[in-house]
């Protein structure tokens, strides 16, 4: 398989990606336990977007699992999950953000995934104010009982991936999350890779 | 942007598969009753001075590290500010991890032309009372009883609300509140028989 796009996204920033129908885009966890905040929006008019909360209630499911079929907030598929190294992911929670850290930690002005996607996409006509809830891929947030939610590291080990396919033409953004204040990427943000092309990427898959 | 209204007490019916936006002042108390039970409530709030801060789910289940908030706890805003808050909830069965009816879901389900939807009451009301186009954000769906199983699957059931059971909420800063009284008749959402919601403010 050669990629049409191979992106290496470094821990704490942003890269966006593109794929049309039929395509499959593979994001891998370089180095274990790193979240990923995924977005992805249909080429054809970017207010339709991957919309965690439609999956819910389509997938009637909390949680994504291989073979789902994910869907927009028009309620089309957009994205199938053909392969799950990890098979725990996040669709409850927001991207952290500027208030995130600024409000809550004190640390105004750290990097934060919801400003590493818009930059990513800014020049595709999204607007920030109508932003996309993101896919939290490999984010650990266990429901712990009660309905009470957990905040801990991810699963994933290095080289372990999620392979998704396109249903429609879609652009996107992934961001390795920045957080590195709170349990969420082992308290050490590192590099993602995005390979995108006509079969899923499985080199050095473990 | 409308006029203020007076902060005396008022009441607002609103009638089966319709809905409302009213705007409060911080620490004003919405009371929603359900007038004949087995009726969802879908509820939005934004606010007053930037509706593109609104009600968010996701903000609000990472601040109380819970699924759904309880008798007590806030919503939070997308910009993690309390905006609404919880005051007396005697049938606390509601769901905060679906989307409003929209128009996309009635054809999903085989409708053959128009339905009411509740993302289509929130817009309608909105302009109605004056502010135009807005975001529709995933709403606390109160009283819609989607049953979660600890697996993570979750399964459709009719409301628990009788009759005359009420939700309080408070403003924890100026707000114009939507409510939706859910047109959904096709699935249990709403018992199969949409019917009317009282709002009283105070």
């Amino acid at each position: 398989m050669i990629p049409r796009l191979d992106v290496t996204v470094p821990g704490g920033f942003g890269g966006g990606w593109e794929a049309r129908a039929g395509e499959y885009i593979t994001v891998i966890d370089l180095e274990g336990e790193q979240t990923g905040d995924f977005v992805a929006f249909a080429a054809a008019d970017p207010e339709e977007w991957l919309s965690p909360v439609h999956c819910r209630e389509a997938l009637r499911n909390l949680f994504v699992h291989a073979g789902d079929r994910l869907v927009t907030n028009r309620r089309r598929p957009i994205l199938e999950v053909v392969s799950d190294d990890v098979g725990v992911h996040d669709a409850t929670i927001p991207a952290c953000d500027p208030t995130r850290y600024a409000v809550e930690f004190e640390v105004p002005g750290h990097r934060n995934c919801f400003e590493n996607m818009w930059a990513a996409v800014r020049d595709r006509g999204v607007d920030p104010r109508r932003f996309p809830e993101p896919l939290n891929l490999f984010q650990n947030t266990p429901v712990v009982g009660d309905g009470r939610i957990g905040l801990t590291d991810p699963m994933s080990r290095p080289g372990e991936r999620i392979v998704l396919r396109a249903l429609i033409d879609v652009f996107g953004a992934l961001s390795p999350c920045p957080q590195d204040i709170i349990p969420g990427n082992g308290l050490r943000p590192s590099p993602m890779r995005i390979v995108v092309g006509d079969a899923p990427f499985l080199e050095g898959a473990r | 942007m409308p006029a203020a209204t007076d902060a005396t007490p008022r009441e607002i019916h609103v009638p089966a598969r319709t809905g409302v936006a009213f705007r409060v002042d911080a620490g004003t108390e919405i009371e929603i009753v359900d007038l004949q039970g087995e009726q969802p409530a879908d509820f939005w709030a934004y606010y007053e001075n930037d509706l593109g801060e609104y009600l968010s789910a996701p903000h609000t289940r990472i601040a109380n590290m819970k699924l759904i908030p309880g008798t007590g706890d806030a919503f939070f805003s997308n910009h993690r500010r309390p905006i609404i808050r919880i005051v007396d909830d005697p049938v606390p069965v509601h769901d905060f991890l679906s989307a409003a009816c929209d128009p996309w879901r009635y054809e999903e389900l085989g409708q053959r032309g128009w339905h009411a939807s509740c993302q289509e009451n929130l817009e309608l009301a909105m302009k109605r009372a004056g502010y135009g186009d807005v975001v529709c954000p995933q709403p606390f769906n109160i009283w819609t009883n989607f049953h979660l199983n600890p697996d993570g699957t979750f399964e459709i059931r009719r409301p628990a609300t009788k009759a005359g059971d009420h939700i309080v909420v408070r403003a924890e800063m100026p707000c114009v509140i939507a409510v939706s009284a859910c047109p959904q008749d096709i699935t249990l959402t709403a018992g199969l028989n949409p019917t009317d919601l009282l709002v009283r403010i105070r």
